[in-house]
C-alpha cells in the first residue's frame, strides 16, 4: 500500500482515546450522521466516511476542547465524502453546498432533540397518513401497495403522502424550525445567491 | 404565476424530513462508531484517500528574502511574477525519507511562449503546453481554448509604466474572461496575479486537474475563494497580497465558513499555503492543519489593517500550525506563540524556519532546539525578545546554511564571532546592528560565506567590510560603508544590490557602476528614491550600463528628468498594480566586458 498523508502521523505514537474523547464521538456521531445521509451517503459509506472523520480529527488534535469543533468534524467528513464520490465518477459538490447552506440557518436540523419533535409531530397526523408513511419508509412499499393498504387510487395515495410531508413540515415550524422558509439570517448569503429566498407565487 | 426553478433549499428541507422519517418510522438511527473509532485511532489508521499525495517537484529556491522583504522591495523585485523566470520555493524538492510520497511524477512542460497579440495566439502550435499570455482580453482566452493540451497558463497582469502614459490602466479581464477560463480544462498551472476585482472565479470549478494556482497581488471578492476547496487536485495555492475587493474591509475574509480555510479541512491535498493579508481564526488553521502542508507561508496582520472579525484573531489561532508534522518550509510573520514554537520543533522534516516575531526564542535551549532539527538549513529569526543566550545556542547548529537574524535582534561582536563558527553556514543577513564593530567584522574572513547581507551598518565601515570572504557571489547592503574599495576584492561577486537611504549622496552610484564593472558582477541593484533621478544624469557617462527597470514616484518626478530618461529610452515598469512599499526601486544593470556598449 502507498503511503497516505496520515500515514506520516504514524510517525506518533499510537495511543488510546479517553473516556471524554469516546463521549466525544458518542455526542457527535448522530448529528454527523445525519448530515452524511443528507449530503446523500449511502448507510455503509456515511460510516466509513465517520470513521475516517473522527480519527482525523482526534489525531490532529487528541487533547482539546471538543466543543467548538463540531463544525469543523463536519467539513472533514464533507471532504471525504465528496472526495469519495469523485473518485467514484460523481459530482456532489452543488448539493453539499446547498446542504451547507440550507444547515447554516437551521443548526439544529441535525440534532436529536429534531428528531424528537419529530416524533411528536408525527403523533399528530391521521392514522391512515401514519400508516402510509410507515408502508414507504419503514417498508419500502410501492405506491400502489401502499394506496391498496389504506384505501385509496395510485393519485390519492401520492396526495396523502406529500400533504403528510406537508403537515410535517408545518409542525415543525409551528414549533419553531424554519423548515423551508426563508432564512433567518443571511449574514453569508446573498439574494443572488441564496435560494432560500425565493419566494412561491 | 408558479415557478418552476429547482430550488435547492426546498430539495434539502425534502431530503431533510426523508431522513427523519426513516430515522423515526424505520429505526435507521446511526450507528454506534466509537468502537471502530478507538480501534483504528490505536491502529494509527488514517483515511482512505491515498491518490492525491504525490511528493515531486522541482526543487526549492531560496532568494534574497529577508532583507529584501524589510524593505519591501520584494513588492516590487520579488513580485515580478516569479511564474516567468523562477520557480516557487515552495515547490517539495522530491522524495525525503518519511515524507508523503506519491505515485504522480510532475511531467515535464515544453517551453513556455509568451503571446501578445492574437495572431500570436493563433500561431501558436495545437500541442502548446506552456503560455505566458499578456493579452488580457476574454477573446484571447478563448483563442487559447483550441490548445487541449495546455497545462500551464500564466495569465498574470504586469502593470506596465512609461513616462509617457503614467501608468497603464488594467484592462478589463474580469469576469468576461472566466468563463473560457473554465474551458482550458488540461490545465494543472495558472497565474492570475495582478489582476483587479476578479470575478467569477465559479468557473474554475471545472479545472479537474489544476494543482496550482497563484493569485499574487490581486483584488478578490471573499467568495470567489468558495471554488478553491472544490478544485480536486488543487495542492499549491499562493494567495499573497492578494486583498478583498471590499475597500472596508480590505482583508480576505478566510474563515468564512463557505468558503474559507475551513472548507479545505479534510481535503488532504493541500501541500503549499501562501498568504499575506487575511483574517484565518483557530477553526480556519485547525482546518489547514488537517492538510499534509509542505510549506506554509503566513505573514502578518498589522493591528491597524481593519475587519470587521479582526478581534478574532489572536496568537493562539496559529497554534494548530505547528502540529503540521510534514512541513518543510514554514513562514509565519506574525506573533509566534511559545505554544506553536513548541509544536514546531517538533515538525522533523523543517527544512526552512522563518519567525517574524519569535517570542518563544529565550534561553540557550530554545536555540539548540532548532539547532537540534536535523533538516534545518535556512533559519530567519526577527524579535526583539530573541536573547543573546539563544543565539548561542542557534549558532551550535551543525546544518544551517543560510541565517538570517531580523532587524531587532542584538547581535553582538561575540554572537558574531559564534556564527563564524557555524560549519555549513554560506549565507548570512545580519540584522540593524548597531553592536558589531569593524573589528567584529574580521572573523568573516575566515568563512566560506557565498551570500552576506548588511542593512544598515551603524558602526561599520569600509574598513570592517574588507574582512569579507572573496567567495561572496552575493551581497545586499548600504551604499557608503560598501563602497568601490569593498567591492574591488570580491571578485567573484555576480549579484549585489545597494541602499541608498536618504542621507546616502547619489553620487556614490557612479563608484559602485564602475567598481562593478571590473568584478565579475553581472546584476547590480540600486534601491533609490526615484525623486533623487536626476542625479543619475551622470549614468549616462558611463559605458556599459543599461538602466532596465525602475518604479514608483513617478508622478513626482521632475519633467526635466523625465525628458532625459525618455531621451535615453528607459523603460519603467511596475510589476503589480499593487504598491504597499513605501520604497522606490530601480534596477540598473551593468553590462560585463563582453556586453559592454561601443
Amino acid at each position: 500500500m502507498r503511503p497516505t498523508e496520515l500515514d506520516s502521523n504514524r510517525e506518533l505514537p499510537a495511543a488510546e482515546l479517553s473516556a471524554a474523547q469516546l463521549a466525544w464521538i458518542r455526542e457527535q456521531q448522530a448529528a454527523l450522521w445525519r448530515y452524511l445521509l443528507l449530503l446523500g451517503a449511502r448507510p455503509e459509506e456515511a460510516e466509513d466516511v465517520m470513521q475516517d472523520a473522527f480519527v482525523a480529527l482526534l489525531r490532529r488534535y487528541p487533547g482539546e476542547d471538543r466543543s467548538a469543533q463540531a463544525r469543523l468534524l463536519r467539513t472533514i467528513a464533507r471532504n471525504r465524502f465528496v472526495e469519495l464520490r469523485r473518485r467514484r465518477g460523481g459530482k456532489l459538490v452543488g448539493w453539499s453546498d446547498a446542504v451547507d447552506a440550507w444547515l447554516a440557518d437551521r443548526p439544529e436540523a441535525l440534532q436529536n432533540t429534531m428528531a424528537e419533535q419529530f416524533e411528536d409531530c408525527l403523533g399528530e397526523l391521521t392514522e391512515r397518513a401514519r400508516v402510509a408513511l410507515m408502508l414507504r419508509h419503514a417498508e419500502d412499499q410501492p405506491v400502489e401497495d401502499i394506496a391498496r393498504h389504506v384505501g385509496l387510487a395510485r393519485g390519492g395515495a401520492l396526495t396523502l403522502l406529500q400533504r403528510s410531508r406537508d403537515q410535517l413540515r408545518a409542525c415543525l415550524e409551528r414549533r419553531g424550525f424554519n423548515h423551508r422558509g426563508r432564512a433567518r439570517s443571511s449574514a453569508h448569503g446573498s439574494p443572488e445567491t441564496s435560494p432560500a429566498l425565493e419566494t412561491r407565487s | 404565476m408558479n415557478s418552476h426553478r429547482f430550488r435547492p433549499d426546498d430539495a434539502v428541507a425534502d431530503r431533510h424530513v426523508e431522513l427523519l422519517l426513516q430515522e423515526t418510522l424505520a429505526g435507521s438511527s446511526a450507528p454506534d462508531v466509537t468502537a471502530r473509532v478507538a480501534a483504528a485511532f490505536a491502529r494509527g489508521d488514517g483515511p482512505a484517500d491515498v491518490e492525491r499525495l504525490s511528493a515531486s517537484g522541482r526543487g526549492p529556491r531560496r532568494g534574497f528574502g529577508l532583507l529584501a522583504a524589510l524593505l519591501g522591495l520584494v513588492v516590487v523585485l520579488g513580485v515580478g511574477y516569479a511564474s516567468r523566470s523562477q520557480p516557487e520555493s515552495s515547490e517539495p524538492e522530491g522524495a525525503r525519507p518519511g515524507m508523503p510520497q506519491g505515485p504522480a511524477q510532475e511531467r515535464p512542460l515544453g517551453p513556455e511562449v509568451t503571446v501578445t497579440t492574437m495572431a500570436e495566439i493563433a500561431a501558436l502550435p495545437a500541442d502548446t503546453d506552456n503560455v505566458r499570455l499578456r493579452l488580457h482580453t476574454a477573446d484571447a482566452v478563448r483563442a487559447l481554448t483550441r490548445l487541449r493540451k495546455l497545462r500551464r497558463l500564466d495569465a498574470a497582469f504586469e502593470l506596465e509604466v512609461t513616462f509617457s502614459s503614467r501608468r497603464a490602466k488594467r484592462p478589463d479581464f474580469f469576469p468576461a474572461a472566466a468563463e473560457p477560463l473554465g474551458m482550458l480544462t488540461s490545465l494543472e498551472e495558472l497565474d492570475l496575479s495582478g489582476h483587479g476585482p476578479i470575478k467569477g472565479l465559479g468557473s474554475l470549478e471545472t479545472l479537474a486537474r489544476l494543482r496550482r494556482l497563484r493569485i499574487y497581488y490581486a483584488l478578490m471578492e471573499p467568495r470567489s475563494l468558495g471554488v478553491l476547496s472544490k478544485l480536486p487536485r488543487l495542492e499549491h495555492l499562493h494567495l499573497e497580497a492578494t486583498l478583498s475587493t471590499d475597500a472596508d474591509a480590505p482583508l480576505l475574509d478566510l474563515d468564512h465558513p463557505e468558503y474559507g480555510l475551513a472548507t479545505f479541512a479534510g481535503s488532504g491535498r493541500l501541500r503549499t499555503l501562501t498568504l499575506t493579508a487575511c483574517i484565518a481564526d483557530l477553526e480556519g488553521m485547525q482546518a489547514v492543519a488537517t492538510n499534509p502542508l509542505e510549506e506554509l507561508r503566513i505573514y502578518g496582520l498589522s493591528a491597524a489593517q481593519p475587519h470587521p472579525r479582526r478581534q478574532s484573531l489572536g496568537a493562539e489561532a496559529y497554534v494548530p500550525l505547528g502540529g503540521i508534522r510534514t512541513l518543510r518550509h514554514f513562514s509565519f510573520q506574525d506573533t509566534c506563540s511559545p505554544e506553536l514554537f513548541a509544536g514546531l520543533l517538533q515538525c522533523e522534516h523543517l527544512e526552512t524556519l522563518n519567525l517574524g516575531s519569535a517570542d518563544g526564542l529565550q534561553g540557550r535551549e530554545a536555540g539548540r532546539a532548532i539547532a537540534r532539527l536535523t533538516q534545518v538549513k535556512s533559519v530567519t529569526v526577527a524579535g526583539s525578545s530573541i536573547d543573546h543566550e539563544a543565539l548561542i545556542g542557534l549558532t551550535e547548529s551543525k546544518t544551517i546554511v543560510d541565517l538570517a537574524l531580523g532587524g531587532d535582534v542584538e547581535c553582538t561582536d561575540s554572537i558574531l564571532a559564534r556564527v563564524a563558527k557555524m560549519p555549513a553556514l554560506r549565507r548570512l543577513t545580519l540584522p540593524l546592528s548597531h553592536s558589531i564593530t569593524d573589528a567584529g567584522m574580521a572573523v568573516l574572513a575566515a568563512t566560506k560565506l557565498e551570500h552576506f547581507a548588511l542593512p544598515h551598518p551603524e558602526k561599520i565601515t569600509s574598513a570592517g567590510l574588507r574582512h569579507l570572504p572573496r567567495s561572496l557571489t552575493s551581497l545586499i547592503g548600504e551604499a557608503g560603508p560598501f563602497d568601490a574599495s569593498v567591492l574591488d576584492r570580491l571578485d567573484n561577486l555576480t549579484e549585489a544590490e545597494f541602499f541608498f537611504h536618504y542621507d546616502r549622496p547619489l553620487s556614490l552610484v557612479p563608484d559602485l557602476l564602475t567598481a562593478s564593472t571590473r568584478t565579475s558582477l553581472r546584476k547590480l541593484t540600486l534601491a533609490v528614491d526615484l525623486r533623487r533621478l536626476q542625479a543619475l544624469e551622470r549614468l549616462a557617462e558611463l559605458e556599459g550600463v543599461e538602466l532596465l527597470d525602475a518604479s514608483k514616484s513617478l508622478g513626482e518626478l521632475p519633467a526635466d528628468a523625465v525628458r532625459r530618461l525618455r531621451e535615453r529610452s528607459v523603460e519603467v515598469r511596475l510589476p503589480s498594480a499593487r504598491e504597499p512599499a513605501p520604497i522606490e526601486v530601480m534596477e540598473v544593470k551593468a553590462a560585463g566586458p563582453g556586453r559592454r556598449k561601443k
